[in-house]
């Protein structure tokens, strides 16, 4: 039973081996020096100006999250949308379901928006 | 059985339940007098209700009847029934009476002893609470309730040892008791739900008449006693729990009196001797419980020997004596056990409520090295002590001559006795008669060393005449117990034998009149020269214990030292588990907020320091844990 | 090809869940639109808890399935779904004067509590495993955000990202789980997988069934999943603290033993030697820990991991006693462990400084009700008798006893007498010790009073008169096996 897996087995091995080998040329072949810019994060050969950890607005995180949340609205929304004229049947419950699922995102977004979530400032 | 008047029995615990619940709801309010009286008054009522039931029950002149009463049905389900209800039988009914008789007392006493303590009402509540417990454990008629009382004992008891809490002793003595006693719940407990695995019952009458099917020496039995002989043994402060007891007497006096010496302590004797059906079939149980109480009684009076602090002499004496109970039971002498545990109750409890009018007297000073030629200056209070210790040493005419006698004759006669462990017994009446003439002699003769600016005088009669009639009961107390041989019936042997178990074979008939008269007379004679031992001693040449003490030193200071028990307790027990919750500890709780315990200030000054850990090492030290388990899980099917 | 149908009854069978939803989210308008006194949120949170309830037991307790066997309403869904919603009413009582006193009195408060209800009503009542992971989820997020509400302290922030970063973890370890039981069953409702009885694949299913269970060990926190538990619930405000403690946990036992005994009954025999362990090693390190600890929170956090290891015994066992048994423990715990939070929450002052043993030195005197209340609680975790604490463990204990668990029922019970020190110790500093400091604390307000009461009066009348609710008990778990 478990001889089904043994393609994906080798595949597994196969590509460990070929990181592993890789990595191994790489150590091998590469310039025996080191600089200083050799560790830094490499941003499309410009010189970096300041530290790439710096600290975010946590509005950004805020306009992502609800991002998210309509984005995955979206997403729903398109199968649904596939699948409904054969869902005659049921038609009118999955239409009734589709608006409970916008209404509680609605009530979600309007939270938000009177909450100030959305103001930039 | 049912009988209606017998019924009332419900009676006995709810009037200290009473008095439980208004003196501690309403005791501030009410004012001291107020409480002493609800709180005396509803012992007392609760013993005229003991009494007349008492009277009923021996009116009926059925030996042996049971009866019993349901309250209510605790919990119904199928697999599983268990009611709030008592039974009434001449074993429950004498605890019943001596308990209710003596708390009376003691409540009345207390009255006088605790005058003016801040906390009056909570010490009476507490007291209260306690009578209640008790009675309910001795009148349970299953193991589950009489375990509620067993533990709410615990609780009172307890709480009233902390009573003082201002006193750091206390409050450790209160924990020591609480461990101790801990070991002793837990043997009860597991005893009781191997009696529900075997027996599919927690009461005591269903329980005993499934006995049949099962042959003497069965293992199950056997199991099922020793576990709850362990629990006796936590209670009733036998080797090797009994280090909580001398230390409990850092609670007030009466507490001791009450508690410690006429009821809770007893509370294992009671137990072994309710389940008396169960013992006999489990010899080498009863082998187990006589070689302890008779090394606990003699172990116990040798410490009582050096102490000097009277109210630790009583305790180790009352260790000692409960240990004599335990011998008796162990060698199948149930009733005897009884008939010591109640003659005991008077006399000891006399001797506590004396000891503190004795501190009473001397505002409170407790070392014997302190006291001396009290005799004249506290009259009643002398005169009713001496009667204790008359009555402990067996003085013959004394209720603690019965008692003793009837208990080391059986021992004596018993298949499971013999000659070595009455020896023990002896030699112990000896000890006993020694240490407690050596504490009369030390208090009240002699001249006065007393602490200065101290006036002795004697105590209110609040407290003189409860002594007074403890007294009383230590002299005719015995008079139920009187052998055949004195030309006495032995009325309590034969009223309590029908609720207890007989060992197969009737041993009392065996032995001839001769040898229980030279027994008797040769234990009268050890301890006539026990308290001459004393006389000598501590009045006639005052520097012969001092010469002794240093020429057998080593064996001096075991005794003053009580064998350095709790110190080896302390290395090999606590150092032990201290050490295991500190090593627990740091394996699965990585001290992640030491920032709580070491204040806010400090708090936010590591706080970021501490973000940072957060996401970088415990975090993913606790997610590791996690990920571990589930190897373990997943792991458990592979290795199964 | 659509072969399922949508009726009315289903919708009446989610009646309790949806009026939750609604309520909650009918919070969150009043949050927006009402300014200035927060009572009447309040008062609406409770209501909506008290109509679910009712609506709930008003329903047939038949076993129906809906949505396609989605949901089951029966008598064992019912009993939890009443723990948890009655567990909600109590939180919503008593949150109030904590968050008033802190500035933090606000609706959300209250939305996220019922969410978080809903979350767990789908996982008790959910017949399908994405159902109660649904539910499971829904109930996580609410309590990230409750434990990490006071958004300006740095505990409660702690305690919020640990918690979700291993519960995400954890939820990850669940989902893992369902997946492989769908490998080797080709379905994830739980109906089918028992009328199914054996998989295609046995190691899938193995690997599914320990990853599930993983994920719900994390929630019931059994060592060694127990590691966030100390944590969460010290930096957690405490009536979330409360409410956490008890409602989470009944959920996700009745979860769990919904998947294991009506999904996989075959499955109890061989595993428990393994729940045999965890629970015997749950008890002893929650209780040896808890002998250590100096705070009150943090001991009660290891009490909680302790009374798990004592669930667990329940589940060990396997019979139906056995479940009722945990049923009718988890009904008492609610009200023990609820009352035993309020009174700490009470006393903690607003700077959570007063957490620590000494600081209850001599409260009885001053507060002579609310200490007799704590003293009550503490006996019932202890298990003394006359408590449903008592009731509780006893009947668990016998049950187990009987099916011949006696090592681990000596183990429990010594583990259960170990604990009536810690909890004792909490008794001895109200009664024994001398009062530190005068400190003034305002009066308890009435909801607080009245949750406090419901709880004292739940505790003794469990304990003295358990009859009946141990037999309805033992009747919910009949759904399940």
């Amino acid at each position: 039973m478990l001889g089904e897996y043994l393609p994906l087995f080798f595949l597994g091995v196969i590509v460990f081996g070929l990181i592993a080998v890789m990595l191994f040329l790489v150590r091998l072949l590469q310039p025996k020096r080191r600089s200083e810019t050799d560790l830094e994060p490499y941003e499309s050969g410009t010189t970096p100006t300041s530290f790439a950890r710096t600290r975010f607005s946590v509005k950004f995180f805020i306009i992502a999250i609800i991002f998210i949340i309509f984005d995955i609205e979206v997403v729903f929304m398109y199968p649904w949308a596939v699948v409904f004229k054969e869902l005659l049947n049921i038609g009118t419950f999955i239409f009734i379901e589709m608006l409970t699922f916008l209404g509680i995102l609605v009530v979600g977004l309007i939270y938000v928006w009177k909450m100030g979530a959305l103001e930039w400032d | 059985m049912v009988n209606s008047t017998l019924n009332l029995v419900w009676l006995i615990p709810l009037f200290p339940l009473i008095g439980f619940l208004l003196n501690g709801i309403f005791g501030r309010r009410l004012g001291d007098k107020a409480v002493g009286i609800i709180g005396s008054g509803v012992m007392f009522f609760s013993f005229i209700v003991s009494g007349y039931l008492l009277l009923n029950y021996l009116g009926l002149h059925q030996t042996g009847a049971e009866f019993h009463t349901t309250l209510f049905n605790w919990i119904s389900v199928a697999d599983l029934q268990l009611s709030v209800s008592f039974q009434v039988d001449s074993l429950s009914l004498m605890m019943v009476v001596m308990i209710t008789g003596v708390a009376f007392l003691i409540h009345v006493y207390s009255i006088g002893y605790m005058n003016g303590d801040e906390g009056f009402a909570r010490f009476f509540a507490y007291m209260n609470l306690f009578s209640f417990m008790m009675l309910i454990l001795v009148l349970s008629d299953n193991y589950i309730l009489m375990f509620l009382g067993w533990e709410g004992v615990g609780l009172c008891s307890y709480l009233l040892i902390g009573f003082w809490y201002e006193d750091d002793e206390n409050a450790s003595a209160g924990k020591k008791a609480f461990i101790v006693n801990r070991i002793g719940d837990f043997g009860f407990l597991l005893g009781a739900l191997l009696i529900f695995v075997t027996f599919g019952s927690f009461q005591y009458s269903e329980i005993f008449s499934q006995l049949e099917g099962y042959s003497v020496g069965n293992g199950t039995v056997t199991a099922i006693t020793l576990l709850l002989f362990v629990g006796a043994i936590g209670k009733s402060a036998q080797l090797p729990l009994y280090v909580w007891l001398p230390d409990a007497m850092a609670g007030p006096t009466p507490v001791s009196a009450l508690i410690h010496a006429a009821t809770m302590v007893t509370a294992g004797v009671y137990m072994v001797a309710r389940s008396s059906f169960l013992y006999v079939l489990a010899p080498a149980s009863m082998t187990v419980i006589a070689v302890v109480g008779a090394a606990t009684a003699l172990f116990a009076a040798s410490i009582a020997l050096t102490q000097n602090d009277i109210k630790k002499v009583l305790a180790y004496s009352t260790i000692s004596q409960l240990g004599y109970m335990f011998l008796a039971l162990g060698v199948g002498a149930f009733s005897a056990g009884m008939f010591h545990l109640l003659t005991h109750a008077f006399f000891k409890g006399l001797m506590f409520l004396a000891a503190g009018s004795v501190m009473h007297a001397l505002a409170n000073e407790q070392d014997m090295r302190f006291m001396g030629g009290l005799r004249k200056k506290i009259p009643k209070t002398f005169i009713t002590f001496l009667i204790g210790a008359l009555a402990i040493s067996g003085i013959p005419g004394l209720s603690g001559f019965f008692s003793k006698d009837e208990l080391l004759w059986q021992v004596y006669s018993s298949p499971a006795g013999g000659i070595w462990l009455w020896l023990v017994g002896a030699v112990t009446a000896g000890l006993t008669a020694f240490y407690m003439f050596r504490l009369i002699f030390l208090t009240f003769y002699g001249e006065a060393r007393w602490k200065p600016d101290t006036i002795a005088h004697e105590s209110p009669n609040k407290m003189t005449l409860p002594l007074i009639i403890l007294a009383l009961l230590s002299v005719i107390g015995g008079y139920v117990g009187v052998p055949a041989l004195l030309g006495g019936e032995n009325r309590i042997h034969h009223y309590l034998e029908a609720n207890l178990a007989k060992l197969p074979d009737d041993f009392t008939t065996h032995q001839s009149h001769l040898m229980e008269f030279t027994l008797m007379g040769i234990s009268v004679l050890i301890a006539m020269a026990g308290i001459f031992l004393a006389y000598v001693f501590y009045v006639k040449r005052k520097e012969l214990p001092d010469l002794l003490a240093a020429k057998f030193k080593r064996a001096y200071n075991l005794s003053f030292n009580k064998f350095y028990v709790d110190e080896l307790y302390d290395y090999l027990f606590v150092q032990r588990l201290i050490t295991i919750s500190k090593w627990l500890w740091n394996i699965f709780d990585v001290r992640l907020v030491d920032g709580l315990v070491n204040g806010a200030g400090q708090l936010i000054m590591v706080s970021g320091r501490r973000l940072k850990k957060v996401q970088s090492g415990l975090v993913s030290g606790y997610a590791l844990s996690l990920f571990l388990g589930s190897l373990m899980m997943i792991g458990y099917y592979f290795f199964r | 090809m659509i072969d399922f149908q949508i009726v009315p009854a289903d919708f009446y069978l989610l009646l309790p869940e949806m009026v939750l939803s609604v309520g909650a989210m009918l919070l969150l308008f009043l949050e927006l639109f009402l300014k200035g006194n927060k009572t009447v949120q309040q008062w609406t949170a409770f209501a909506i808890f008290v109509v679910a309830l009712s609506l709930l037991l008003s329903q047939e307790s038949s076993g129906a399935t809906g949505f396609g066997m989605m949901v089951r309403s029966d008598l064992f869904g019912q009993f939890i779904s009443a723990v948890v919603l009655i567990g909600g009413g109590l939180t919503v009582l008593l949150g109030k004067e904590y968050l008033v006193s802190r500035e933090w009195h606000r609706g959300e408060y209250y939305s996220l509590l019922l969410f978080a209800s809903v979350g767990m009503l789908f996982m008790v009542r959910g017949l399908d495993l994405l159902v109660i992971f649904l539910g499971l989820e829904l109930l996580s997020i609410s309590l990230y955000i409750l434990v990490g509400y006071f958004r300006d302290r740095l505990f409660s922030n702690e305690a919020a990202l640990k918690y979700l970063l291993l519960g995400a973890f954890a939820s990850g370890f669940l989902l893992y789980g369902i997946a492989y039981t769908y490998g080797s069953y080709g379905t994830t409702n739980l109906n089918e997988i028992r009328t199914m009885g054996s998989p295609e694949s046995m190691t899938f299913h193995w690997i599914g069934l320990s990853l599930i269970l993983v994920g719900f060990s994390f929630k019931v926190a059994l060592v060694p999943f127990h590691m966030w538990l100390p944590d969460v619930y010290q930096g957690a405000p405490t009536p979330v603290t409360g409410f956490m403690a008890t409602t989470t946990k009944a959920a996700a036992f009745a979860a769990m033993l919904r998947i294991l005994f009506y999904g996989f009954p075959a499955d109890i025999a061989e595993w428990m030697p393994l729940f045999w362990f965890l629970s015997a090693v749950t008890m002893t390190v929650g209780n040896v820990i808890a002998l250590q600890q100096s705070n009150l929170k943090r001991m009660l956090a290891y009490s909680a991991i302790a009374h798990a290891g004592y669930l667990m015994i329940g589940v060990t066992v396997g019979t139906e006693t056995g479940a009722a048994g945990m049923l009718f423990y988890l009904l008492g715990y609610l009200f023990m462990n609820i009352g035993a939070f309020a009174v700490v929450q009470y006393f903690e002052g607003k700077d959570e400084t007063r957490l620590d043993f000494e600081s209850y030195a001599g409260l009885a005197k001053k507060h002579p009700l609310i200490s007799l209340a704590m003293t009550l609680f503490m006996f019932a975790l202890a298990g003394f008798p006359l408590t449903v604490g008592f009731t509780g463990k006893f009947y668990i204990f016998t049950t187990a006893i009987n099916q011949g668990f006696v090592w681990l029922i000596v183990i429990a019970v010594l583990n259960s007498l170990i604990s009536v020190y810690y909890y004792l110790r909490v008794v001895i500093y109200m009664y024994m010790k001398p009062l530190e400091e005068e400190i003034e604390f305002s009066p308890m307000e009435l909801p607080a009073k009245v949750a406090l009461t419901v709880c004292v009066y739940a505790v003794l009348h469990l304990g003295v008169l358990p009859g009946n609710f141990i037999t309805l008990a033992r009747e919910a778990v009949s759904a399940i096996f």
